[in-house]
């Protein structure tokens, strides 16, 4: 009956990976909610994490940023508009922190625009006659002086409106302290949530194998065992549900992404896959594995399965 | 295969000691004094003996053997099976030692009748090739080799209990508690459910204590017949030892 000292019995391992096996395979309906259970709590937990990490990254890009857009008033009928962009970026050249000055004509600010609908608008044929003034693109030495600078740039008669990162800066800061704050209560919400659905789906599964559960208990297998059976099988589909969370935000990250880098004059910082991808499959892992046990931990008091 | 047996011989099988156990009652109950469900009782089983637990629904039978495999503790008292009191060492490990046969079968339906019979064996931990050999051993020598390969859905009440008593029983248990194991069954199923357990009783001797409502029962075999009333032992015919 005993086996020799140094070499543990794996059988019951192997029949409790062939048992999970088995029944997430009898149980298909239960199988596929637990993953998509879990793969929908962790994308909603994930979603808030990407938030505040973006609004994050933003207000950094923004505090950082040492670039302007000076636009011109219209101009009178007697001057040339080239000429007058062309003084005004003579003016904002001699001021002290500029770097460089560049008179941008409106059909370049036309081309961009067309470019940040994707090319899907002809913004040639909607407006025949370019709507936009000229205008002139500033870089800073750097990002200290922008505020002062634009409101004295913005007090010439000649300047319409003076468009800077670090204006959105006390609104994107706010929002991101916002997301910080409520952030970590809609993860701990999220948590909650994600595992009383995967407890309820996970009774089901364990409900439609009271029998094979009874047995064990009768032949002498340990609750922890058992609960460590179940903890195995809920992992599994944890992770299945961790990973396909993942590969849908690393999808929609992207292609959000994508979008952002049209739309935005400055450069984006990379978005941290690596992070969300340890986040989706850590949380899925222990999302199902906790939502398992606790599941049979219910069913078996109620049920009476150890007594 | 058999279940390591205590020394002394005289160590009985399964001991309940000046047992009591009181339910702790509900919330709705509290206030009211509660009942023991068993007061006292005093009663051993010695290895290799049959012993029938007799009497009406809630004198106590279930909780008798409910406290010898460990599901119940007692209020005041102490159990002892093979030797040891239950509750010492963790109930899992007891329960290896026993052979537990209750009214549900509780056969896998996704099985055949081998393979739910081998699946007891596998729950301990045997590998697959032997486990099968043991329950093929198992429905050969209980005359069961005939419902090898059905599955439970194609197998009668009485047949069902018959393959659920090979699979409680493939460790070859010094101790067999059944708990109304006929209950769910007519008087001929129930005989040949018996019948099962006495081939095994042959076989190795485990020592078997029934819990059952089946006075049709009791007088085959002649054993040893406890009746529990009250939560007492009010008789006690043909016993082997006190």
């Amino acid at each position: 009956m005993r086996r020799p000292l140094g070499r543990p019995n794996l059988w019951p391992l192997y029949y409790a990976l062939r048992d999970a096996r088995l029944g997430a395979g009898r149980n298909l309906v239960a199988a596929v909610s637990a993953v998509l259970v879990a793969a929908f709590a962790v994308s909603l937990a994930a979603l808030v994490f990407l938030g505040s990490d973006a609004t994050r990254s933003a207000a950094r890009l923004l505090r950082e940023q040492a670039a302007m857009r000076v636009v011109l008033t219209e101009p009178s009928e007697a001057t040339s508009p080239a000429g007058r962009a062309e003084a005004v970026a003579r003016r904002i050249r001699a001021l002290p922190g500029v770097a460089s000055a560049r008179v941008v004509p409106p059909e370049e600010t036309l081309a961009a625009l067309e470019e940040a609908f994707g090319g899907t608008v002809d913004l040639g044929r909607l407006f025949p006659e370019n709507p936009f003034p000229p205008s002139v693109a500033v870089f800073l030495t750097g990002p200290d002086e922008a505020g002062a600078l634009a409101a004295r740039i913005a007090r010439w008669p000649e300047v319409d409106e003076v468009v800077y990162g670090q204006k959105y800066l006390p609104a994107v800061l706010g929002l991101a302290d916002f997301l910080r704050r409520a952030g970590l209560a809609s993860v701990v919400g999220f948590a909650l949530l994600g595992l009383a659905v995967t407890v309820v789906t996970w009774q089901l599964a364990v409900l439609s194998r009271l029998a094979e559960v009874r047995v064990k208990a009768w032949m002498g297998v340990s609750p922890w065992a058992l609960a460590g059976q179940f903890a195995a099988e809920g992992a599994l589909l944890g992770l299945a549900g961790g990973a396909l969370a993942a590969m849908g935000l690393v999808l929609v990250v992207h292609r959000v992404e994508l979008a952002l880098a049209t739309l935005l004059p400055w450069p984006l910082a990379p978005p941290r896959f690596g992070p969300l991808v340890v986040l989706c499959l850590a949380s899925g892992t222990a999302l199902g594995a906790a939502g398992a046990s606790l599941a049979l931990a219910l069913l078996a008091r109620r049920e009476g399965v150890f007594r | 295969m058999r279940a390591e047996l205590p020394g002394p011989s005289e160590a009985p099988a399964v001991a309940w000691l000046g047992v009591s156990h009181v339910f702790p009652m509900s919330r709705r109950g509290r206030g009211r004094a509660a009942r023991p469900a068993l007061d006292g009782v005093d009663l051993r089983v010695a290895m290799g003996e049959w012993v029938f637990l007799v009497g009406p629904s809630g004198a106590g039978k279930t909780t008798l053997l409910r406290l010898a495999y460990g599901a119940l503790r007692p209020t005041r008292g102490e159990v002892r099976v093979l030797g040891e009191p239950v509750g010492v060492r963790p109930i899992h490990l007891l329960r290896r030692r026993l052979g537990l046969v209750f009214q549900s079968f509780e056969l896998l339906p996704a099985k055949t009748a081998l393979e739910n019979v081998a699946y007891g064996a596998e729950v301990l931990g045997r590998p697959p090739g032997e486990a099968r050999r043991l329950a093929e051993a198992m429905l050969s020598t209980l005359g069961l080799e005939d419902l090898a390969d059905r599955f439970p859905n194609e197998l009668s009440a009485g047949e069902q209990q018959r393959v659920g008593i090979a699979r409680a029983l493939i460790h070859r248990p010094a101790v067999v508690l059944a708990d109304e194991p006929t209950g769910n069954l007519d008087l001929a199923s129930a005989r040949v459910v018996f019948e099962v357990l006495s081939r095994i009783h042959r076989l190795w001797s485990p020592a078997v204590v029934v819990a059952t409502h089946s006075r049709e029962l009791l007088a085959w075999g002649g054993h040893r017949v406890v009746r529990v009333e009250g939560g007492r032992i009010a008789s006690d015919e043909g016993a082997r030892i006190r």
